[in-house]
């Protein structure tokens, strides 16, 4: 699975299979801070994921 | 009509966007712009100069000189004004062929009644505003445009009617980031707001308009797209 997490701007491959929360916990990532998009699409937390998924952690913010 | 118009007329004032979006298009629509912000205060000024013919203006608060580094519309003799006034004084010599005006007030689902436009463009920063932005509409049943910016990155989003989309993409987040604790690059938020009034414009000339979710960063360069139907 690629992983990118916005915030930090890093790129990760690793082995995980089970919903985008619980990869979320495994990142250490508050999930009430982010959106979780899979292979180009927004999903929710409770989606499952496969190992051969592209995985975006976009972070949320409502400045203007 | 003074001498210097003496190039063009009103008519051909809109000339440069015709191929792109007639002015006929735009001349009878009314555009809510809520927030003037780094983002209202540039979609609220390319809206103006298109030739929306009625803009009405919300916010509540009063200009401040940390606002001056991205919020074009104001200078340093509109600090402590309402930014309302500031805004619809600046648009009104910009534009004085279009209605413009303003409303003083927070942003709540009963302050929202007081809108009646075709189009609403969500400027405001924080979540509750949007929410009773996202509300209205749907009440409503008008698009509105979703931005937001913060640091050097954005998200631009065209919501139609009928599309449940801020409450279930949203819903649950908080306690993230703002330009308190990341800051707001004045390019990047000023560019969101022209990705948002690109959306507008196709809304409000009747073209098929993307529903996915636009990120931008300008630091980065990247603008990219990512499906956003729930």
């Amino acid at each position: 699975m690629k992983v990118f997490i916005e915030e930090t701007n890093k790129k990760a491959a690793i082995r995980f299979e089970g919903t985008a929360r619980q990869l979320l916990k495994r990142l250490k990532i508050n999930p009430a801070t982010v959106l979780v998009a899979r292979n180009g699409k927004l999903i929710s937390l409770e989606d499952k994921l496969s190992d051969s998924d592209d995985i975006k952690i976009l972070e949320v913010f409502m400045g203007g | 009509m003074t001498s210097r118009y003496s190039r063009c007329s009103w008519v051909d004032r809109y000339c440069r966007q015709e191929k792109m979006i007639p002015h006929s298009k735009l001349k009878g629509k009314t555009v809510a712009i809520i927030g003037l912000g780094g983002i209202g205060c540039m979609s609220a000024q390319l809206l103006a100069r298109s030739g929306v013919g009625k803009l009405i203006l919300v916010d509540k608060d009063k200009v401040e000189l940390i606002n001056l580094h991205r919020q074009i519309l104001y200078d340093e003799l509109d600090i402590g004004k309402p930014k309302v006034k500031a805004a619809v004084a600046k648009l009104s010599a910009i534009n004085s062929t279009i209605t413009i005006y303003g409303l003083n007030m927070t942003v709540t689902k009963d302050s929202m009644r007081r809108i009646k436009a075709d189009l609403i463009m969500d400027c405001t920063d924080n979540l509750a505003a949007r929410k009773a932005i996202a509300h209205h509409c749907a009440k409503k049943k008008r698009p509105w445009v979703f931005a937001t910016a913060l640091a050097t990155k954005g998200m631009v989003k065209a919501v139609m009617p009928g599309e449940d989309w801020f409450d279930s993409t949203f819903k649950g987040k908080h306690g993230f980031h703002d330009v308190k604790s990341k800051g707001v690059l004045n390019a990047g938020c000023n560019a969101v707001a022209c990705l948002q009034v690109s959306c507008a414009m196709k809304l409000l000339a009747g073209k098929k308009v993307s529903s996915s979710l636009i990120l931008l960063d300008v630091w980065d360069n990247k603008v990219e797209k990512v499906l956003s139907n729930p």
